[in-house]
């Protein structure tokens, strides 16, 4: 065998691809030649090499938007829009009707204000998340890509903490009048617990005790939790916020909802403010949590309303 | 995600236009696109327009998907597709601009795995980028392709519709070029190792 004719056999050679007779020649040609064999190696080498850098993963932003329109591309999305066309039939039979129901949903508590009515899961970040649409439906799992209708109830199973990228660009945000879980159903039976909501509108929150109105710029509201009671959050349009620059970890283990800092070492019951709600950091979230425990484990009891 | 099980899987995912699929296809494919398009047009904010461009026609033409398993090279095949779209919209010519990577390429898009220390994965990354923007875009882009982006020599054929064996012998000749180009400048590769 001649030297070009087994360097350029190299490559397939590496990849298993010759036929086992010419592989044997390559490899009898290889033991016998240095000059072939130095560039063998060097090949190898460079390969090697360049199979070692890897691109990084896509920026949080960009990775979100991305998903996001090909989310709203989606063909089903579009077929629905295709679907359009029968409504102006449709709509001479239905607008009184539609006209006396928004009037009285109007009289009936802002009805006319609310969110639109569904939304798309872009991700799951962060924990296992189920759904159902009324109290008597059938848990199941949400999976990105899933379109929430208003109305449906999010529980998280995994530890009483879920994080989910919304079409949209909020993080942990829900439809109206749809519930999250803030603690884990498993073990809530002897525990309490607290949560503290500000806001600069007004908000509709679903409590046990039932609805609870929060008023503008105030709004704490502290949550008694009883044995087998299934504790729930919702606030109307969105729910959670996380200030985008704050490296905090975040808590809902016995159902407090606290901030930790790591470097100060302090434990503040977490504040929600509309107006610093943005993209949840949410490497930042699950790094900051797993930096606590490795780091400052004498903080984490910190964190039980035991203590 | 190289078991050929999970690419046929997400495939027939695609295929049935299920949106569940679109966040596994960014997360294991966009980081290898957006590298590809950016080795391609050399403009990284280019490269990320041509990325959202291409998960788009993925969205719209995932069922046309004939072979779930060949989702890969198919993924590459159509960033391929939108580069060139770019590069004739753009009147530019087809060999790529080698000045306009070396000019990025020190800001670090891509990282290593393997190297000992944060300088030493610096400047391995930075010369070899620059080594690679030195060859002709045939080759270029056969190695970014099937070293980079670790695609097997039958995927890199199909994403650039040429015969394997003239996969084969871009290879050899862009191996054969980077070493030479390596050696011109004073590095071995065993010294940036």
């Amino acid at each position: 065998m001649r030297c070009s004719r087994c360097q350029r056999l190299l490559s397939p050679l590496r990849e298993g691809l010759l036929p086992p007779r010419t592989a044997q020649a390559v490899s009898s040609h290889l033991s016998q030649c240095g000059a072939c064999r130095e560039v063998a190696e060097s090949e190898r080498s460079v390969v090697e090499t360049l199979e070692g850098l890897s691109p990084p993963p896509l920026e949080a932003s960009l990775r979100g938007a991305l998903v996001r329109r090909m989310i709203r591309e989606a063909p089903e999305s579009r077929s629905r829009v295709e679907r359009a066309p029968l409504w102006p039939r449709l709509a001479w039979a239905v607008a009184p009707v539609l006209l006396v129901a928004l009037v009285v949903g109007s009289l009936w508590g802002g009805l006319l204000n609310r969110q639109p009515a569904e939304v798309a899961i872009v991700n799951v970040v962060f924990g296992e998340v189920e759904h159902r649409g009324s109290a008597n439906a059938s848990w199941r799992p949400i999976q990105p890509g899933d379109v929430l209708p208003a109305g449906v109830q999010v529980m998280s199973r995994s530890n009483g903490m879920a994080i989910l990228e919304m079409e949209g660009g909020s993080t942990v945000s829900l439809a109206p009048e749809s519930t999250l879980s803030i603690v884990d159903r498993g073990r809530m039976s002897t525990d309490r617990g607290r949560v503290v909501i500000r806001s600069v509108r007004p908000l509709r929150v679903l409590t046990p005790a039932g609805d609870l109105h929060v008023p503008r710029g105030s709004g704490r509201l502290a949550l008694d939790i009883g044995e087998e009671q299934d504790v729930s959050v919702s606030v109307t349009g969105y729910s959670v916020a996380w200030a985008p620059n704050a490296y905090e970890a975040l808590s809902l283990d016995h159902g407090l909802v606290a901030s930790l800092d790591p470097r100060s070492a302090r434990v503040t019951p977490i504040t929600w403010d509309v107006r610093e709600w943005g993209w949840l950091h949410t490497l930042e979230l699950a790094r900051a949590r797993q930096m606590i425990r490795e780091t400052h484990p004498s903080l984490l009891p910190a964190l039980s309303p035991e203590r | 995600m190289t078991d050929a099980r999970d690419l046929k899987r997400l495939g027939e995912a695609l295929r049935r236009g299920d949106p569940a699929v679109y966040a596994q296809i960014v997360d294991h494919f966009g980081p290898g696109i957006l590298h590809y398009l950016f080795t391609c047009v050399g403009h990284r904010e280019t490269a990320e327009d041509l990325l959202q461009d291409t998960m788009l026609a993925v969205v719209r033409h995932g069922r046309r998907l004939k072979h779930p398993e060949r989702l890969r090279a198919w993924l590459f095949r159509i960033a391929r597709h939108t580069a060139l779209n770019w590069q004739r919209r753009r009147r530019r010519h087809p060999d790529m601009a080698a000045s306009s990577l070396e000019e990025e390429l020190p800001q670090g898009h891509v990282t290593i795995n393997r190297a000992r220390d944060r300088t030493q994965r610096h400047d391995l990354r930075r010369i070899l980028e620059q080594a690679l923007a030195s060859l002709p875009s045939a080759e270029r882009e056969v190695l970014t392709l099937r070293h980079f982006e670790q695609l097997s020599s039958a995927e890199v054929a199909q994403v650039l519709r040429v015969r394997i064996g003239t996969v084969h012998s871009r290879t050899h000749r862009g191996l054969k070029k980077l070493r030479r180009h390596l050696q011109a400048q004073g590095h071995s590769l065993e010294n940036l190792l």
